[in-house]
Protein backbone atom coordinates (compact mmCIF):
# COMPACT_ATOMS: atom_id res chain seq x y z
CA UNK A 1 0.00 0.00 0.00
CA UNK A 2 1.39 3.40 -1.04
CA UNK A 3 1.77 6.09 1.59
CA UNK A 4 -0.54 9.09 1.13
CA UNK A 5 1.00 12.06 -0.67
CA UNK A 6 0.38 15.67 0.34
CA UNK A 7 -2.02 16.02 -2.59
CA UNK A 8 -3.97 12.94 -1.45
CA UNK A 9 -4.29 14.45 2.01
CA UNK A 10 -5.48 17.83 0.66
CA UNK A 11 -8.03 16.15 -1.64
CA UNK A 12 -9.27 13.99 1.22
CA UNK A 13 -9.58 17.03 3.52
CA UNK A 14 -11.46 18.97 0.84
CA UNK A 15 -13.86 16.09 0.21
CA UNK A 16 -14.56 15.79 3.93
CA UNK A 17 -16.15 19.27 3.73
CA UNK A 18 -18.99 17.80 1.66
CA UNK A 19 -21.95 15.97 3.27
CA UNK A 20 -21.44 12.18 3.52
CA UNK A 21 -24.45 11.44 1.30
CA UNK A 22 -23.09 13.75 -1.43
CA UNK A 23 -19.62 12.20 -1.12
CA UNK A 24 -21.04 8.72 -1.70
CA UNK A 25 -22.65 9.89 -4.95
CA UNK A 26 -20.06 12.28 -6.39
CA UNK A 27 -16.94 11.88 -4.19
CA UNK A 28 -14.94 9.50 -6.43
CA UNK A 29 -15.60 11.69 -9.49
CA UNK A 30 -14.54 14.92 -7.78
CA UNK A 31 -11.53 13.19 -6.27
CA UNK A 32 -10.50 11.92 -9.72
CA UNK A 33 -10.94 15.39 -11.19
CA UNK A 34 -8.85 17.00 -8.46
CA UNK A 35 -6.08 14.44 -8.94
CA UNK A 36 -6.02 15.14 -12.68
CA UNK A 37 -5.08 18.81 -12.31
CA UNK A 38 -2.73 21.02 -10.26
CA UNK A 39 -4.22 22.04 -6.90
CA UNK A 40 -3.84 25.82 -7.02
CA UNK A 41 -5.31 28.23 -4.46
CA UNK A 42 -8.18 29.06 -6.84
CA UNK A 43 -9.16 25.39 -7.19
CA UNK A 44 -8.93 24.82 -3.42
CA UNK A 45 -11.13 27.88 -2.68
CA UNK A 46 -13.63 26.79 -5.36
CA UNK A 47 -13.93 23.28 -3.90
CA UNK A 48 -14.11 24.70 -0.38
CA UNK A 49 -17.05 26.93 -1.32
CA UNK A 50 -18.64 24.03 -3.21
CA UNK A 51 -18.51 21.99 -0.01
CA UNK A 52 -20.02 24.84 1.98
CA UNK A 53 -22.84 25.23 -0.55
CA UNK A 54 -23.62 21.50 -0.39
CA UNK A 55 -23.61 21.61 3.42
CA UNK A 56 -26.07 24.51 3.42
CA UNK A 57 -28.27 22.82 0.77
CA UNK A 58 -28.44 19.55 2.69
CA UNK A 59 -28.71 21.09 6.17
CA UNK A 60 -32.00 21.11 8.08
CA UNK A 61 -33.74 24.51 8.37
CA UNK A 62 -33.15 24.58 12.13
CA UNK A 63 -29.39 24.33 11.56
CA UNK A 64 -29.39 27.04 8.86
CA UNK A 65 -31.45 29.44 11.01
CA UNK A 66 -29.99 28.32 14.34
CA UNK A 67 -26.34 28.92 13.42
CA UNK A 68 -26.69 32.70 12.88
CA UNK A 69 -28.90 32.88 15.98
CA UNK A 70 -26.18 31.09 17.97
CA UNK A 71 -23.52 33.49 16.64
CA UNK A 72 -25.74 36.51 17.42
CA UNK A 73 -26.37 35.36 21.01
CA UNK A 74 -22.67 34.49 21.49
CA UNK A 75 -21.75 37.94 20.13
CA UNK A 76 -24.26 39.71 22.38
CA UNK A 77 -23.01 37.66 25.30
CA UNK A 78 -19.36 38.59 24.62
CA UNK A 79 -20.31 42.25 24.10
CA UNK A 80 -22.38 42.49 27.31
CA UNK A 81 -19.65 40.78 29.33
CA UNK A 82 -16.98 43.08 27.86
CA UNK A 83 -18.99 46.24 28.48
CA UNK A 84 -19.93 45.31 32.05
CA UNK A 85 -18.08 42.32 33.44
CA UNK A 86 -20.10 42.28 36.68
CA UNK A 87 -23.63 42.79 35.39
CA UNK A 88 -23.16 41.75 31.76
CA UNK A 89 -24.67 38.33 32.20
CA UNK A 90 -27.61 39.73 34.20
CA UNK A 91 -28.38 42.07 31.29
CA UNK A 92 -28.50 39.15 28.86
CA UNK A 93 -30.26 36.74 31.19
CA UNK A 94 -32.79 38.89 33.11
CA UNK A 95 -35.14 37.43 35.77
CA UNK A 96 -38.34 36.18 34.25
CA UNK A 97 -41.86 36.62 35.47
CA UNK A 98 -43.39 34.32 32.87
CA UNK A 99 -41.39 31.13 33.27
CA UNK A 100 -41.00 28.87 36.27
CA UNK A 101 -39.04 30.85 38.95
CA UNK A 102 -35.93 31.25 36.85
CA UNK A 103 -34.27 33.54 34.32
CA UNK A 104 -34.98 34.07 30.65
CA UNK A 105 -32.69 34.64 27.67
CA UNK A 106 -33.18 38.25 26.54
CA UNK A 107 -32.49 37.87 22.79
CA UNK A 108 -34.82 34.88 22.62
CA UNK A 109 -37.71 36.90 23.96
CA UNK A 110 -37.96 40.26 22.28
CA UNK A 111 -35.97 43.05 20.75
CA UNK A 112 -36.77 46.69 21.40
CA UNK A 113 -36.67 48.82 18.25
CA UNK A 114 -37.51 52.41 19.09
CA UNK A 115 -40.84 52.31 20.87
CA UNK A 116 -41.74 48.88 19.43
CA UNK A 117 -41.14 45.54 21.08
CA UNK A 118 -40.58 43.02 18.30
CA UNK A 119 -40.51 39.31 18.82
CA UNK A 120 -37.79 38.75 16.23
CA UNK A 121 -36.90 35.37 17.68
CA UNK A 122 -40.54 34.25 17.51
CA UNK A 123 -40.53 35.06 13.77
CA UNK A 124 -37.38 32.97 13.42
CA UNK A 125 -39.12 29.99 15.09
CA UNK A 126 -42.21 30.42 12.93
CA UNK A 127 -39.97 30.61 9.83
CA UNK A 128 -38.19 27.44 10.95
CA UNK A 129 -41.49 25.55 11.32
CA UNK A 130 -42.77 26.89 8.01
CA UNK A 131 -39.56 25.99 6.16
CA UNK A 132 -39.44 22.47 7.66
CA UNK A 133 -42.93 21.68 6.38
CA UNK A 134 -42.57 23.56 3.07
CA UNK A 135 -39.27 21.86 2.26
CA UNK A 136 -40.11 18.30 3.18
CA UNK A 137 -43.69 18.35 1.90
CA UNK A 138 -46.55 17.12 4.03
CA UNK A 139 -44.84 16.25 7.32
CA UNK A 140 -46.41 16.06 10.77
CA UNK A 141 -46.76 19.49 12.38
CA UNK A 142 -45.13 18.19 15.57
CA UNK A 143 -41.95 17.82 13.51
CA UNK A 144 -42.06 21.57 12.81
CA UNK A 145 -42.43 22.14 16.57
CA UNK A 146 -39.45 19.94 17.34
CA UNK A 147 -37.40 21.71 14.65
CA UNK A 148 -38.03 24.98 16.55
CA UNK A 149 -37.01 23.27 19.80
CA UNK A 150 -33.75 22.10 18.21
CA UNK A 151 -33.17 25.65 16.94
CA UNK A 152 -33.49 27.01 20.49
CA UNK A 153 -31.17 24.32 21.89
CA UNK A 154 -28.58 25.24 19.25
CA UNK A 155 -28.96 29.00 19.68
CA UNK A 156 -29.01 28.66 23.47
CA UNK A 157 -25.64 26.86 23.58
CA UNK A 158 -23.68 30.01 24.61
CA UNK A 159 -26.04 30.49 27.58
CA UNK A 160 -25.70 26.83 28.65
CA UNK A 161 -21.90 27.11 28.31
CA UNK A 162 -21.98 30.33 30.37
CA UNK A 163 -23.86 28.44 33.08
CA UNK A 164 -21.22 25.71 33.05
CA UNK A 165 -18.44 28.30 33.35
CA UNK A 166 -20.24 29.88 36.32
CA UNK A 167 -20.50 26.41 37.90
CA UNK A 168 -16.78 25.86 37.39
CA UNK A 169 -15.83 29.23 38.88
CA UNK A 170 -18.16 28.52 41.88
CA UNK A 171 -19.44 32.09 41.74
CA UNK A 172 -22.08 33.03 44.31
CA UNK A 173 -25.03 35.39 43.94
CA UNK A 174 -27.73 35.62 41.28
CA UNK A 175 -28.07 34.28 38.70
CA UNK A 176 -26.86 30.88 39.80
CA UNK A 177 -25.24 28.40 37.39
CA UNK A 178 -28.37 26.20 37.35
CA UNK A 179 -30.64 29.17 36.66
CA UNK A 180 -28.49 30.27 33.71
CA UNK A 181 -28.14 26.76 32.26
CA UNK A 182 -31.86 26.05 32.43
CA UNK A 183 -32.92 29.48 31.09
CA UNK A 184 -33.13 28.35 27.41
CA UNK A 185 -34.74 25.04 28.44
CA UNK A 186 -37.74 26.69 30.13
CA UNK A 187 -38.59 28.35 26.82
CA UNK A 188 -38.84 25.09 24.89
CA UNK A 189 -42.63 24.47 25.25
CA UNK A 190 -43.40 28.01 24.07
CA UNK A 191 -40.92 27.69 21.20
CA UNK A 192 -42.37 24.31 20.18
CA UNK A 193 -45.72 26.10 19.81
CA UNK A 194 -44.19 28.80 17.57
CA UNK A 195 -42.65 26.10 15.38
CA UNK A 196 -46.01 24.31 15.22
CA UNK A 197 -47.73 27.55 14.12
CA UNK A 198 -45.05 28.04 11.45
CA UNK A 199 -45.59 24.47 10.27
CA UNK A 200 -49.35 25.05 9.99
CA UNK A 201 -48.65 28.15 7.87
CA UNK A 202 -46.21 26.15 5.74
CA UNK A 203 -48.94 23.63 5.00
CA UNK A 204 -51.53 26.28 4.24
CA UNK A 205 -49.51 28.65 2.00
CA UNK A 206 -48.43 26.21 -0.77
CA UNK A 207 -51.98 24.81 -0.92
CA UNK A 208 -53.30 28.32 -1.54
CA UNK A 209 -50.56 29.02 -4.09
CA UNK A 210 -51.44 25.85 -5.99
CA UNK A 211 -55.15 26.79 -6.03
CA UNK A 212 -54.38 30.25 -7.43
CA UNK A 213 -52.12 28.80 -10.15
CA UNK A 214 -54.73 26.29 -11.34
CA UNK B 1 -10.53 30.89 -27.96
CA UNK B 2 -13.92 32.49 -27.37
CA UNK B 3 -14.19 35.78 -25.54
CA UNK B 4 -14.83 35.21 -21.85
CA UNK B 5 -18.26 36.49 -20.72
CA UNK B 6 -17.56 37.75 -17.19
CA UNK B 7 -21.12 38.11 -15.96
CA UNK B 8 -24.67 37.54 -17.15
CA UNK B 9 -26.73 34.54 -18.16
CA UNK B 10 -24.15 33.31 -20.69
CA UNK B 11 -21.71 32.53 -17.85
CA UNK B 12 -24.19 30.49 -15.80
CA UNK B 13 -22.54 27.10 -15.00
CA UNK B 14 -25.80 25.15 -15.46
CA UNK B 15 -26.38 26.62 -18.92
CA UNK B 16 -22.76 25.97 -19.90
CA UNK B 17 -22.95 22.33 -18.78
CA UNK B 18 -26.25 21.74 -20.59
CA UNK B 19 -24.79 23.32 -23.74
CA UNK B 20 -21.72 21.11 -23.46
CA UNK B 21 -23.80 17.95 -23.05
CA UNK B 22 -25.93 18.91 -26.07
CA UNK B 23 -23.21 17.40 -28.29
CA UNK B 24 -23.23 14.07 -26.41
CA UNK B 25 -22.43 12.47 -23.03
CA UNK B 26 -19.30 13.68 -21.24
CA UNK B 27 -17.65 13.19 -17.85
CA UNK B 28 -16.63 16.02 -15.52
CA UNK B 29 -13.19 16.68 -16.93
CA UNK B 30 -14.45 16.62 -20.54
CA UNK B 31 -17.23 19.10 -19.64
CA UNK B 32 -14.66 21.45 -18.07
CA UNK B 33 -12.40 21.30 -21.13
CA UNK B 34 -15.32 21.72 -23.55
CA UNK B 35 -16.72 24.74 -21.68
CA UNK B 36 -13.29 26.35 -21.63
CA UNK B 37 -13.01 25.82 -25.40
CA UNK B 38 -16.41 27.11 -26.50
CA UNK B 39 -17.07 29.77 -23.82
CA UNK B 40 -13.60 30.68 -22.57
CA UNK B 41 -14.71 30.01 -19.01
CA UNK B 42 -12.72 27.74 -16.71
CA UNK B 43 -15.24 26.15 -14.35
CA UNK B 44 -13.75 25.22 -10.99
CA UNK B 45 -14.30 21.59 -9.85
CA UNK B 46 -16.47 22.75 -6.93
CA UNK B 47 -18.62 24.96 -9.18
CA UNK B 48 -18.88 22.17 -11.76
CA UNK B 49 -20.11 19.54 -9.32
CA UNK B 50 -22.46 21.96 -7.52
CA UNK B 51 -24.11 22.64 -10.89
CA UNK B 52 -24.09 18.94 -11.87
CA UNK B 53 -25.80 18.05 -8.56
CA UNK B 54 -28.54 20.63 -9.20
CA UNK B 55 -29.04 19.48 -12.80
CA UNK B 56 -29.34 15.84 -11.73
CA UNK B 57 -31.87 16.84 -9.03
CA UNK B 58 -33.88 18.75 -11.63
CA UNK B 59 -33.69 15.65 -13.89
CA UNK B 60 -32.16 17.70 -16.71
CA UNK B 61 -29.14 15.38 -16.90
CA UNK B 62 -28.53 11.78 -15.79
CA UNK B 63 -25.33 9.93 -14.90
CA UNK B 64 -24.50 6.92 -17.07
CA UNK B 65 -23.01 3.80 -15.58
CA UNK B 66 -19.25 3.55 -15.92
CA UNK B 67 -16.55 1.16 -14.78
CA UNK B 68 -14.06 3.97 -14.16
CA UNK B 69 -13.97 6.74 -11.59
CA UNK B 70 -15.38 9.33 -13.96
CA UNK B 71 -19.08 8.85 -14.77
CA UNK B 72 -20.33 10.43 -17.98
CA UNK B 73 -23.52 12.52 -17.91
CA UNK B 74 -26.21 12.64 -20.57
CA UNK B 75 -28.82 15.29 -21.35
CA UNK B 76 -32.38 14.06 -20.71
CA UNK B 77 -35.32 14.84 -23.02
CA UNK B 78 -36.50 17.41 -20.45
CA UNK B 79 -32.99 18.87 -20.31
CA UNK B 80 -32.87 19.22 -24.09
CA UNK B 81 -36.29 20.89 -24.20
CA UNK B 82 -35.45 23.31 -21.36
CA UNK B 83 -32.08 24.17 -22.93
CA UNK B 84 -33.66 24.81 -26.35
CA UNK B 85 -36.33 27.02 -24.76
CA UNK B 86 -33.77 28.97 -22.73
CA UNK B 87 -31.44 29.53 -25.69
CA UNK B 88 -34.37 30.56 -27.85
CA UNK B 89 -35.44 33.15 -25.24
CA UNK B 90 -31.86 34.41 -25.00
CA UNK B 91 -31.59 34.66 -28.79
CA UNK B 92 -34.84 36.64 -28.98
CA UNK B 93 -33.65 39.12 -26.33
CA UNK B 94 -30.19 39.34 -27.92
CA UNK B 95 -31.66 40.00 -31.37
CA UNK B 96 -33.91 42.77 -30.08
CA UNK B 97 -31.10 44.30 -28.02
CA UNK B 98 -28.63 44.24 -30.91
CA UNK B 99 -31.21 45.67 -33.34
CA UNK B 100 -31.95 48.55 -31.01
CA UNK B 101 -28.26 49.23 -30.51
CA UNK B 102 -27.68 49.63 -34.27
CA UNK B 103 -27.73 53.28 -35.41
CA UNK B 104 -30.85 54.18 -37.40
Amino acid sequence: MHPMSTKDRIVRALLSLYPAEWRREYGPELSGLLHSQPLGARVVVDVLFGGLRQRVRSAEPWVILGTPALLAIAGLFAWSMASDSRNGLSALVPPSGITFPTYTVGPMNSVRMGSYELDVYAFLLIACGWWTVARDGCVRLSRAGFAAVKLTLLAGTPIIVAGMLIALSVRTGPPSALEVMTAPLFMLPQHWLFGYIGGALGRHVPRRARTVKV
Amino acid sequence: MARKPRTGPASDPELLILSSLASGPKHGYAIMSDVETFAGIKLGPGTLYTAITRLVEKKLIVPLSSAGRQRPYRLTAKGATDLAQLLDDMRRVATIGLTRLRPA
